[in-house]
């Protein structure tokens, strides 16, 4: 009982500590608004927010909100999917390990403005971002995801060899709880990412109906107010997804109770 | 099971050389002498976790069932899943074994984590005595158990020795004498035997 009030005082205090440092930059965006005093190039945070809820209002802002996530999503889903695949394959065999690393050195190394520039001649637009965010996931999740089944304790495979342990078993049993950890900060890491570049390009391919798109038109229009307002649905919907996604590694999890043998 | 000629070096420090062992199918075997003599490695080259550099090694590829110094249990696993996933017994054969080694039902279901060493390494005996085999590999299997119950599990093992080759490594002069047959001590620097001896 004490202890969970302790930490319910705890929490209070962090927030309370996390808004009044946000509040303190809102006024320090204020006052560059004032100091800059022209709306073309600085909104204020006070017309962002109208704007905001005046977009809210809109039908379109959720279908576009919507698409943009799912887009972004999808990608994100299949480089976790590939990118645990290749980690498992190079584990396993050399020969995947061999052919397979010069391709995640050139993912990593590729601009993303390169990728999304090259992907608008292979494929519709639509489809671009969703791309984008696989390639940036899949070398997050590859990397990390290979080094936590490398990392997996070495006395365990010892017992697994002597009681018999299949490959698979081994796989099931020792190295993939082992690689939980290192994929699920991975799939942190590569969320953020994901969201950043997909809308990035949104922005540059235009896909109809995205966060991207109306960043662009507020661009070409420009529309600074409507860019800031885009940009802070774009970091709200970001909170959003990871709080989302946080929560569900939290309950993938909850049934492993205890970190060390 | 023989050992013949055996040739074992980490970097420049040699363990084994020309080292020679022959150990009966079944009966009980204690390796003593002092810390860093090779009792363990050749304990691990008997369970083949360990290659000598060379020499021989015959085992007749029996089932061999390990308690390592350490636990290593799965972490993510409770004590009797641990059980079942290492010897493929049942959730009842795994409760019952952990209840006779002194566990209540419900620690039957905790996780490493949430049991003590002593605990853990209860668990650890509990799966080779389940996994069976025709050759029980102990190293040092019974540091941190609780004195009344380690004579028990020690009479065990004695018990187990009748058809299944025992190869216990302890510092404990009173484990060897418990398992009884054949108390074995090394020296070191090589690895070589001082002294055979029949106890019990």
């Amino acid at each position: 009982m004490t202890h969970s009030i302790t930490q319910s005082k705890t929490t209070a205090k962090s927030i309370i500590k996390f808004l009044l440092a946000a509040l303190f930059w809102v006024g320090v965006w204020e006052l560059v608004y004032l100091l800059v005093g022209h709306d073309t190039i600085v909104a204020s945070p006070w017309q962002t927010l109208l704007r905001v809820i005046e977009l809210g209002s809109q039908g379109n802002f959720w279908l576009i909100c919507l698409k943009s996530i799912a887009s972004i999503v999808v990608g994100y889903l299949c480089g976790i999917a590939a990118g645990g695949l290749f980690a498992v394959l190079s584990n396993y065999c050399t020969g995947a390990q061999t052919l397979l690393s010069p391709l995640l050195h050139v993912v990593r190394a590729t601009p993303v403005a390169s990728f999304i520039l090259l992907a608008y001649f292979w494929m519709q637009t639509k489809n671009i971002p969703a791309f984008i965010a696989f390639l940036i996931v899949l070398p997050i999740i590859w990397g990390n995801t290979h080094e936590g089944l490398r990392s997996c304790d070495p006395q365990l495979l010892e017992m697994g060899r002597v009681y018999g342990f299949s490959r698979l078993k081994t796989l099931w049993q020792i190295r993939l709880p082992a690689a939980v950890p290192y994929f699920l900060s991975g799939c942190r890491t590569a969320l953020g990412l994901a969201w950043k570049s997909g809308v990035a390009a949104q922005a540059l391919v235009r896909p109809d109906n995205t966060i991207g798109n109306e960043l662009q038109n507020a661009k070409i229009a420009l529309e600074t107010v409507d860019i800031f307002a885009w940009t802070a649905v774009v970091i709200v919907l970001s909170v959003l997804l990871e709080r989302t996604v946080m929560l569900i590694f939290d309950r993938v999890r909850k049934p492993r109770k205890g970190a060390s043998s | 099971m023989k050992l013949e000629h055996i040739t074992k070096a980490y970097a420049d420090k040699v363990i084994f050389s020309d080292f020679s062992l022959e150990l009966p199918k079944a009966g009980a075997v204690t390796l003593m002498g002092p810390s860093g003599c090779g009792k363990t490695t050749l304990l691990r080259i008997l369970c083949g976790l360990e290659t000598p550099d060379n020499g021989l090694v015959e085992t007749e590829n029996a089932a061999i069932a390990v308690v390592f110094q350490e636990p290593r249990l799965l972490p993510h696993k409770n004590a009797c899943d641990n059980l079942r996933i290492a010897t493929g017994c049942s959730e009842q054969q795994a409760c019952e074994l952990l209840q006779d080694l002194g566990f209540d039902p419900t620690d039957c279901k905790k996780y490493p984590a949430e049991l003590s060493g002593g605990m853990q390494q209860r668990v650890s005996i509990a799966r080779a005595l389940l996994f069976g085999g025709e050759i029980y590999v102990l190293d040092e299997a019974f540091k941190g158990v609780e004195e009344t119950l380690r004579k028990q599990l020690i009479e065990r093992f004695k018990k187990l020795s009748q058809n299944a080759l025992v190869v216990q490594v302890t510092h404990q002069r009173d484990e060897a004498e418990l398992l009884g047959g054949e108390i074995i001590t090394l020296a070191a620097d090589p690895c070589r035997v001082a002294q055979r001896e029949i106890c019990g």
